[in-house]
């Protein structure tokens, strides 16, 4: 028995044809779109958050199963960070050289973890991202630094206000859209009979950002084009207006001074408060005490100032810090821009999903409570970040709010205090 | 003179009544908390945020002990408090005591010196020591680990340690070592056969006041730790603080579970606590 020499194959012939097969086989390899990529997707990266309550975890562990079955091979280990010690531990990481592979990033913190070198530039990748187009422009503003995005949104807090829509309905009073309804409608809903206030004003811890806002609203910018822009005269009638609220109209709790986060919306939750400003990221708890009929409570956009409409929307982004499995990690981080996981994520939060695409769902669109953060979504502002903002925030404008509150500073007292700290801010200089 | 004496006792039981008032007040002011935690702990989560204040649970329940005790982690992070208080204790006595020991019995040049500096190590604010304490941990591949975290504990209670057990053992009167020594035994010999046992009483005090503040520490088990392998019971109890949720019945319940080992230590070596703190107390 002879073979055909057509069969026959020469060790030459043989490697022509492997050369010819690899270079083939590496062509339609390139010509796969993202191929390429996945394939270097796998290992193990850390992430480092700041969710923490039970809620947060589930939708965190639904993200890290999903991102587990996408990419085979590869997986996240989420280390829990609390926020008020957040920046400390970041800050230790990067300079002691402990750097985690990715972290959640909050947009008023931008700039001072681009300052330290702790983020990556992220701008081509974003350019070249399939899902780019799902992401308005403004939404990387918080992100960028001189021009570089060091970030990818994730989910959005919207502000808004809660209002007791039962209350209302029983002393015939409308819904405020504007700051000046808002403080007619706070009085006639202060009923001290009750034990009740017309607006839960948070004046202790974290109370700063609203201050900025009520002062945003009547016209000064705080900071834009890189530089301070306060007008000494619109802050002096932004902080009358909300100190007011409780030195002249007594229709906030009188230990407002101390009021924090806690304070405020257990206040609300448990019928001490007709209206409360905070952001979606309370529905949830809201909903299990008040229910989610709409017969109780509603949301609303925050009402406007003589000036503004200011409704911040803050998105929390998501970062690469230490780049030694960019691959991964920037498949997590477009994994937490993904329309599905934002919606689970979304469905044990109450988090508004960035990618519009998500935000067209019907299990959005269809729910009722989410109608006015979409609204407020639409019109939405951000608020201003520079480097020393949460430090002037701190130290200079929740100080000299409480002061004016107690009555130790006058409205213009104030506000030449806010300007002249925001100075030192800007300049580094803040002590 | 009956009078007097009368009105010497009128004069008494007042003093032992208001003196009983204030103590009263006292205990209401520690125990208030403690009582108030240890009841919310026992409340359902919507009977803790209630427009009418309620004192007494209406529906006592285990659910928040249950809970927390289910969730992922939590009971290797109470093992992991338990041995890094273990090791830290360990660590503090055994250099504690030889340099005590030393300090106590030996006069040597950069004595009083020495002291200072232990004491100097207390008055610096610990934060400012997190960065390179963290350097050198990482550099020596301890980061993240419970000997590292339990040997920057030793770094900062060592020196209280230290000055707590100088005084125990200036309390031993030498002569009895000096005694030991004529008979035949070494140095080392008395230390261990005559001086630690007379002032067990003082060491276990020491090693109450290391492990309580062991058990207890927060930021460096915070900023030193970062997987659940190593992180400590004070950070599981900060990570139920949600930053929009407020589980007060974990909390409460998870407050209740971390002095509950503090509480069965001191009980056991409550006897040995008093006398050792009370060494030296009264001379003669």
């Amino acid at each position: 028995m002879t073979r055909s020499s057509s069969y026959r194959v020469s060790r030459r012939s043989f490697l022509k044809g492997a050369a010819v097969a690899g270079a083939g086989l590496a062509l339609s390899g390139c010509a796969l779109p993202g191929a390429a990529p996945a394939a270097k997707v796998g290992g193990k990266i850390d992430y480092w958050h700041h969710y923490t309550s039970e809620s947060e975890m589930a939708g965190l562990k639904a993200g890290e199963e999903s991102f587990a079955k996408k990419y085979a091979g590869a997986t996240a280990a989420s280390i829990t960070i609390p926020n008020a010690d957040f920046m400390a531990k970041f800050t230790l990481a990067v300079q002691g050289g402990g750097k985690p592979d990715t972290t959640m990033v909050a947009a008023a913190r931008v700039p001072d973890m681009v300052a330290m070198g702790g983020l990556q530039d992220l701008t081509e990748r974003i350019k070249a991202w399939d899902q780019r187009k799902n992401f308005p422009d403004w939404y990387f503003n918080a992100a960028t630094v001189n021009g570089k995005i060091y970030g990818v949104p994730s989910f959005m807090f919207v502000d808004w206000m809660y209002y007791r829509a039962d209350w209302f309905a029983e002393k015939g009073v409308k819904p405020p859209t504007t700051f000046e309804e808002m403080t007619e409608a706070a009085i006639k809903m202060t009923d001290p009979a009750q034990g009740r206030v017309g607006f839960a004003m948070r004046g202790g811890p974290g109370g700063a950002a609203m201050v900025t806002q009520v002062i945003r609203a009547y016209g000064t910018p705080i900071f834009q084009d890189g530089k301070a822009a306060f007008d000494v005269a619109k802050a002096t009638e932004a902080l009358k207006w909300y100190s007011e609220l409780y030195t002249k109209h007594k229709a906030v709790a009188p230990s407002v001074a101390n009021d924090s986060f806690a304070q405020i919306m257990t206040a609300f939750r448990t019928g001490k408060a007709a209206m409360v400003w905070h952001h979606t990221g309370s529905l949830v708890d809201i909903v299990t005490d008040l229910g989610g009929d709409g017969k109780k409570f509603l949301p609303l956009p925050r009402p406007k100032g003589p000036a503004a409409l200011i409704n911040d929307v803050t998105p929390s982004y998501n970062g690469i810090v230490d780049p030694k499995n960019i691959e991964t990690s920037w498949a997590w981080l477009t994994h937490w821009a993904d329309k599905d996981t934002l919606i689970t994520l979304m469905e044990k939060t109450g988090y508004v999903p960035s990618n519009s695409i998500a935000a067209q769902d019907d299990r959005i669109v269809k729910n009722p409570l989410y109608g006015a953060a979409f609204k407020a979504l639409a019109g939405g502002t951000v608020a201003p970040a520079f480097a020393g903002q949460p430090g002037w925030e701190a130290s200079v404008v929740l100080p000299t709010f409480q002061r004016i509150l107690l009555g130790e500073l006058t409205p213009a007292a104030g506000a030449d205090a806010l300007a002249k700290g925001l100075d030192s801010a800007i300049k580094g200089t803040l002590k | 003179m009956r009078r007097i004496l009368t009105s010497h006792k009128a004069i008494q039981r007042l003093y032992d009544a208001v003196a009983y008032v204030i103590i009263a007040g006292l205990l209401v002011f520690v125990l208030g908390p403690l009582m108030w935690m240890g009841l919310t702990s026992l409340k359902r989560e919507q009977d803790v945020v209630t427009a009418d204040l309620q004192y007494i649970p209406l529906h006592p329940t285990l659910e928040n002990y249950v809970t927390l005790w289910n969730r992922s982690g939590v009971t290797t992070m109470f093992r992991n408090s338990a041995v890094t208080t273990g090791l830290t204790v360990s660590l503090c006595l055994l250099a504690g005591t030889f340099a005590a020991y030393s300090i106590s019995r030996y006069r040597f040049r950069g004595r009083g010196g020495l002291l200072t500096f232990y004491l100097l190590v207390r008055m610096f604010p610990v934060v400012l020591m997190l960065l390179p304490l963290y350097i050198m941990l990482r550099s020596i591949g301890l980061i993240d680990s419970l000997f590292g975290l339990a040997l920057t504990y030793t770094t900062f209670l060592l020196p209280t340690s230290l000055l707590m057990l100088k005084g125990f053992f200036d309390a031993v009167p030498p002569d009895l070592e000096d005694a030991a020594r004529i008979d035949g035994s070494t140095r080392i010999g008395a230390l261990f056969r005559v001086v630690l046992p007379l002032a067990r009483s003082g060491i276990a005090a020491t090693g109450v006041l290391i492990a309580v503040s062991a058990w207890n520490e927060f930021l460096f088990a915070l900023m030193l730790t970062t997987s659940e392998s190593s992180r400590t019971w004070p950070v599981v109890l900060q990570l139920m603080v949600g930053e929009f949720q407020l589980p007060w019945g974990l909390l409460a319940a998870g407050g209740m579970i971390s002095i509950l080992p503090i509480i069965v230590f001191f009980s056991f070596a409550q006897r040995a606590l008093v006398r050792g703190l009370l060494v030296g107390a009264v001379k003669g």
